[in-house]
């Protein structure tokens, strides 16, 4: 909700960048956006049309796929910015004016279709819920320092590959990790190498590219707190992320 | 958020700050008090107890200084605030050196109401020059990131970490704050999409944009010294790689061409370079090559993990984390002899950022488990903790 809420924002940012520029190649529809986007996020016109046309590689391919409708209520959770007070002045205190993330909020557009059974021999939607099928692991685990993939999910990525080749409209999200050990921004690089490792993967097992992408959350998502191999062996991980996970 | 002094040296200048005549203008605040706070936590000063002393006349030309003296101090601070038309204050000061009986500064600061902290900041400043030899960093203001209650908040605060303000909050975590050189703009790594995108915010206002969001991870900003364009790590091509991209945002150009990941560039002061880690050479290393791209040559060679570069503001010494014996530790190095020294004795510091007047290095580190930012000198003698209820890293000392 949140995701799609401040996406959705961006994208018609973007969109709105292009409408005044000549050119629709993708690289300077950023640029433009980035122009425009001088302007409070509040402020990004939320009723836009939307469309994914013309995004290109600019956009997360996961979240390309917004509904265009647009609602009132603001995400529970949301990214606020301030102004930061002018100097010698002391404030300490969240300011109140220029905070805010928008107001309209991104209903739908989960790019998920409809439950159902896919083709013969082949789980349908279902499949991801279900805590028995090879679909449910969803983490491959690496060796320190390494994103080689262990043999032993191997199978586990075959159903993947076979699930994703099944439903082309779905686009995962391969996300990498680390441990937390060093330089953050180096953790950042390594754990898009484990992402990368995995895309790869399953790309030889032929899903196609464009219905993945790799992205990197470094050592930032824990989800082991301790500060021993016993919780860095489970941090070390790419999490194949299908939609709204 | 208060600071802790860990180390320090034994020959610390001793100085008598005395009250400053505040009456006259109304002020509640004291910049004595500032510059005592400020001069004691540096590790350089020892504030001299005056006990009931009154100070000396302000007006006086060298007024008479052997009681100060007598109670061992070297110097002696005097001051006053004035009140001044249009809402504003003037505040005074005058150093002394208490030995020679001489005048070292005297000046006179104009400010609004509020501004008394800040006056004082610069005071310190001016004490410090006069009395040690370089500028102080009292005045300046450094940026982080504190996790508290779920949120990831990006504040910036003064060098002595009051007046902290949070310029913006995520529930995602937020990474590599990078000051613009002219210290109006910040660029950092925001994970609010569900992955690492690169936004530049202008700190006047409040208002931000998108500077790098591409398919795969956008991360590590850092601005050229002009302030017109960013490196920044992409890995929409191949693996993470560094790219120059215009500081309004457009296309940007691939400077790295690896096999390996190349990630934290950094410019020099001059422009001339981009420092940068890789682990082209099977481990992680400091490299630089020319700013708009070219062959790299290594930097670092001793140990298996070198990372996170940081250049002082003279571009003489490389700042970087180094693992010593499964730790990681702030170490410099002169790059003039290549020469390498470990400044402190933590076991998970991270981000190295120098103060600017290139004498110490603001980092953060993991103490009982809790983020906490720490400076240490680059002599590796005076080390001062900052703390304050939450987890801080991610320090970066605006220009």
């Amino acid at each position: 909700m949140f995701k799609q809420m401040v996406y959705g924002m961006l994208l018609a940012l973007t969109l709105a960048a292009c409408s005044t520029t000549h050119k629709a190649a993708p690289v300077e529809d950023l640029s433009a956006a980035a122009k425009q986007g001088t302007a409070p996020i509040t402020e990004a016109a939320p009723g836009a049309e939307t469309s994914t046309a013309g995004m290109g590689t600019v956009t997360p391919i996961v979240e390309a796929q917004p509904s265009g409708k647009t609602g009132s209520s603001a995400g529970e959770q949301k990214v606020q910015t301030s102004a930061l007070p002018t100097t010698g002045t002391e404030v300490s205190q969240l300011g109140g004016g220029g905070n805010g993330a928008g107001t309209a909020g991104q209903e739908g557009g989960t790019g998920i279709g409809p439950m159902g059974y896919g083709p013969t021999g082949v789980p349908g939607m279902e499949a991801l819920k279900d805590p028995h099928s090879p679909l449910a692991q969803r983490v491959i685990y690496f060796d320190y320092n390494s994103s080689a993939i262990p043999d032993k999910f191997t199978s586990m990525l075959e159903a993947h590959a076979a699930f994703l080749k099944a439903h082309k409209d779905i686009k995962i999200v391969l996300q990498g990790n680390t441990d937390e050990r060093g330089s953050r921004e180096y953790n950042l690089a390594l754990g898009q190498r484990r992402a990368e490792s995995v895309f790869q993967a399953l790309n030889l097992l032929g899903v196609p590219q464009k219905q993945m992408e790799a992205i990197s959350f470094g050592e930032e998502k824990p989800v082991a707190l301790g500060h021993d191999e016993a919780a860095w062996k489970l941090n070390r991980r790419t999490v194949i992320a299908y939609p709204d996970e | 958020m208060t600071i802790e002094i860990v180390g320090g040296e034994a020959n610390r200048v001793p100085i008598a700050i005395m009250p400053f005549d505040i009456q006259a203008a109304g002020a509640t605040l004291d910049p004595a008090a500032v510059v005592k706070s400020d001069l004691s936590r540096s590790g350089y000063f020892k504030i001299v107890n005056t006990g009931s002393l009154s100070p000396p006349p302000f007006e006086a030309e060298v007024p008479d200084l052997t009681q100060w003296r007598s109670l061992g101090a070297d110097a002696l601070l005097i001051g006053q605030v004035v009140p001044e038309p249009a809402g504003r204050i003037e505040v005074r000061f005058r150093l002394f050196d208490v030995v020679r009986q001489v005048q070292l500064a005297g000046l006179s600061l104009m400010v609004p109401l509020n501004g008394i902290r800040s006056a004082a900041h610069k005071i310190s400043d001016v004490v410090n020059e006069k009395l040690i030899g370089v500028p102080g960093n009292y005045s300046g203001r450094i940026a982080y990131i504190l996790k508290r209650g779920g949120w990831y908040e990006l504040q910036v605060a003064d060098a002595d970490s009051q007046n902290a303000f949070t310029v913006t909050r995520s529930p995602e975590p937020i990474i590599s704050p990078a000051w613009s050189p002219d210290g109006k703009r910040l660029a950092y790594v925001s994970f609010e999409h569900k992955k690492p995108v690169v936004y530049i915010q202008n700190l006047a206002d409040g208002t931000r944009m998108v500077l790098a969001n591409f398919r795969g991870s956008n991360s590590a900003p850092a601005w050229s010294p002009d302030g017109r364009k960013l490196a920044v790590v992409l890995s929409k091509d191949a693996d993470s790689q560094i790219y120059l991209i215009d500081a309004h945002g457009g296309i940007p150009k691939r400077i790295t061409w690896s096999s390996g990941l190349d990630t934290e560039p950094v410019f020099s002061p001059d422009g001339k370079w981009i420092y940068f880690t890789s682990d082209r050479g099977g481990s992680p290393q400091i490299y630089r090559m020319p700013a708009n791209g070219g062959e790299a040559q290594r930097i670092t060679f001793e140990g298996g993990y070198n990372v996170s570069p940081a250049i002082s503001p003279d571009g003489r010494l490389l700042a970087f984390i180094k693992r010593q014996d499964g730790n990681f530790r702030v170490a410099v190095m002169d790059l003039a002899t290549r020469q390498v020294q470990v400044l402190t004795n933590s076991s998970l510091d991270e981000s190295p950022s120098f103060a600017p007047n290139g004498k110490s290095i603001l980092y953060a580190t993991l103490i009982n488990g809790r983020g906490v930012l720490a400076t240490v000198s680059v002599d590796g003698r005076v080390r001062q903790r900052l703390s304050q209820t939450g987890d801080l890293r991610e320090p970066a000392w605006a220009p």
